[in-house]
């Protein structure tokens, strides 16, 4: 990558977002950091982030989920458009289904939440690199 | 109508003892004072002896009755035979006064209607009718007899002329009036007696009502309560899951050097630090799922679930953790099985963990196989985990679904766990109205096994009949 890509770690924890920024900033990426979906969109209106690593389990439990759909439907196509990483252990520890299953029981990520991937916490901080890597190759 | 009680019917019996020595005494004083001074040709004497005949025979009926025997069912008959036996008695001492005293002539015999009320309140409605009979026989014998001359008739209003004298009109009046007297106080104190029952009956059901009431409201209470402690563990549990994530976080970015150096003391200190909140995650996940099977009842609805689909996820999701113990995974399922009615989330869950505790005590080389059958009555369906595993001690067996249960070979070999996935199990398979067993051999392996309702094929042609629950 030509340019350093920039990450937006949206989590109410602010140990997971300074983890979070440990982890990315040893990667090169620039990350800021935003403890609730309203301190987030503030931040776009300054920082349009390559990705955002979003926390689904905020205060009120689907903050992350009202987020997702705000940024897609109410905003303009360069912030919209941009990548999600959803990184909880929400479809752990609930039943709230991401992935329709299929026959073969294979799944399809992205059909019911218009993210980009699902990261499991706590996350390998290889596998989160890892991860964040492909989903921006894929959308540049 | 129902029978007398036993405590009713002694009562009763004892009762009609003591009046008895009125009635014994009232014979005799009525004939001294009417062949007396009153002048009645009556058979004075004959009269007191059955005055004191009476009194006899009541003196046998009281020994009777304080020596009935103590057996439950036992006593109740003898009390029942004693009342029958003091009425019959009555009757045939009434039938004599009658004879005695003038026959068709004397007032008395309305006293037979007074024996018969006795008889009706005390004794079985077929004894009664049967008593009553005895009442008309012994007076038609007596005044037939009398009239057609098998007996004596002796003569007391028609000795003195032909026309009654004012005396015989007040001695019938006063004989009738005694009797009606006698029916007011007996029939008035069984009916008392009744109705005290009665109002007794009423308290003894508004009580118990009362009661069931007061269990409803605590059963609701205890529902409450229990909602509210699964939710507090759900709670908890959430709570508890997220510090432990960042801090496993915190100790991989750390041990990836991330925040610097790692000295080799560090990075097997910080691998250790890491498995143990691996571990507790693990412990809270259970839990979470625990909790979570356990309201699940309440929530998801039944739907068809194909076993072999569920076997191949379940593989899939555990491949991983088979493969690095080098376990050979494996499925097979015989044509035409019907899938089974439960909660796919519930049941996915139940088998990863069978599987999971397979591949986990089992070493490595070795294998685990899951399989099926339907039960020959079609109703369900058999899943079987085998492992080639370990095994269970016999005498693990009993407590192995208990919750925190760990088996001493499980602690002993040091392979962590919660000991809560067959609390899980066996949760799940309770919310499915299923049941599970297990066979196992020590040093051999285990086989889980686990029934669940199958799918009839009439159920999988309309989505508006859900699966038996």
């Amino acid at each position: 990558m030509a340019k350093t890509a920039k990450v937006l770690v949206v989590d109410d924890d602010p140990d997971i977002v300074e983890t979070l920024r440990l982890v990315l900033e040893s990667a090169n990426y620039e990350v800021e950091g935003a403890g609730s979906p309203e301190q987030a969109f503030k931040k776009l209106e300054t920082f349009v982030p390559d990705i955002i690593l979003l926390d689904v389990m905020m205060p009120d439990g689907t903050e992350g989920f009202h987020f997702v759909w705000k940024l897609r439907n109410e905003y303009p196509p360069e912030l919209a458009q941009i990548p999600i990483v959803i990184l909880s252990a929400i479809h752990e520890t609930t039943k709230l289904r991401f992935y329709p299953e299929q026959t073969d029981g294979t799944y399809t990520p992205g059909e019911f939440l218009p993210v980009q991937g699902f990261i499991d916490k706590p996350a390998e901080p290889g596998t989160l690199l890892k991860r964040i890597e492909q989903v921006l190759q894929l959308w540049q | 109508m129902t029978e007398i009680t036993e405590h009713e019917l002694e009562r009763d019996n004892r009762w009609f003892i003591r009046l008895r020595w009125l009635a014994a005494a009232g014979i005799v004083v009525a004939a001294l004072v009417a062949g007396g001074p009153l002048g009645y040709p009556i058979p004075v004497w004959d009269l007191v002896a059955l005055g004191v005949f009476v009194a006899a025979y009541n003196v046998l009926l009281r020994e009777a009755e304080k020596r009935l025997p103590r057996g439950e069912g036992q006593r109740y008959r003898a009390a029942m035979v004693l009342a029958n036996v003091q009425i019959a008695a009555d009757l045939i001492a009434l039938a004599v006064l009658v004879h005695l005293a003038g026959g068709v002539e004397n007032p008395f015999a309305v006293y037979f209607v007074f024996h018969t009320i006795i008889a009706s309140t005390l004794l079985s409605r077929t004894a009664a009718f049967a008593q009553a009979t005895l009442a008309s026989a012994l007076y038609a014998a007596v005044v037939f007899g009398e009239y057609y001359g098998y007996l004596s008739h002796n003569r007391i209003f028609e000795s003195r002329g032909p026309a009654y004298t004012l005396l015989d009109v007040a001695g019938h009046v006063a004989v009738l009036g005694s009797a009606l007297y006698a029916t007011v106080y007996l029939t008035s104190t069984i009916t008392q007696r009744l109705r005290q029952r009665e109002q007794e009956l009423a308290a003894a059901l508004a009580e118990v009502q009362r009661q069931a009431n007061a269990c409803e409201i605590a059963r609701t209470g205890l529902q409450e309560t229990q909602a509210m402690q699964l939710h507090y563990m759900r709670r908890v549990s959430h709570e508890l899951r997220a510090p432990l994530a960042s801090i496993g976080m915190m100790l991989r970015v750390m041990r990836d050097g991330l925040t610097g150096d790692v000295p080799d003391k560090l990075r097997q200190t910080l691998d250790r630090a890491e498995a143990r909140t691996e571990t507790l995650l693990d412990l809270v996940d259970d839990l979470l799922t625990l909790s979570r099977v356990r309201e699940a009842p309440l929530q998801e609805p039944m739907a068809e679930v194909s076993l072999p689909q569920l076997a191949e996820v379940a593989i899939d999701t555990l491949a991983d953790i088979a493969a690095n113990k080098h376990v050979t995974v494996s499925a097979s399922f015989p044509p035409g099985l019907p899938p089974v009615c439960g909660q796919r989330d519930g049941l996915h869950t139940m088998l990863v963990n069978l599987l999971g505790n397979g591949i986990k005590y089992t070493p490595p080389g070795g294998s685990v196989t899951i399989s099926a059958e339907l039960e020959p009555s079609g109703e369900a369906v058999w899943l079987h985990v085998r492992d080639t595993g370990v095994g269970i001690a016999p005498e693990d067996i009993p407590r192995l679904f208990d919750e925190f249960y760990r088996t001493a070979s499980a602690r002993e070999s040091q392979i962590h766990g919660s000991g809560l996935g067959l609390s899980i199990v066996k949760a799940i398979v309770q919310a499915h109205g299923g049941e599970v067993r297990v066979e196992s051999e020590v040093g051999r392996g285990s086989t889980f096994s686990v029934r669940l309702p199958a799918c009839r094929p009439a159920q999988t042609t309309s989505e508006d009949q859900p699966c038996p629950a």
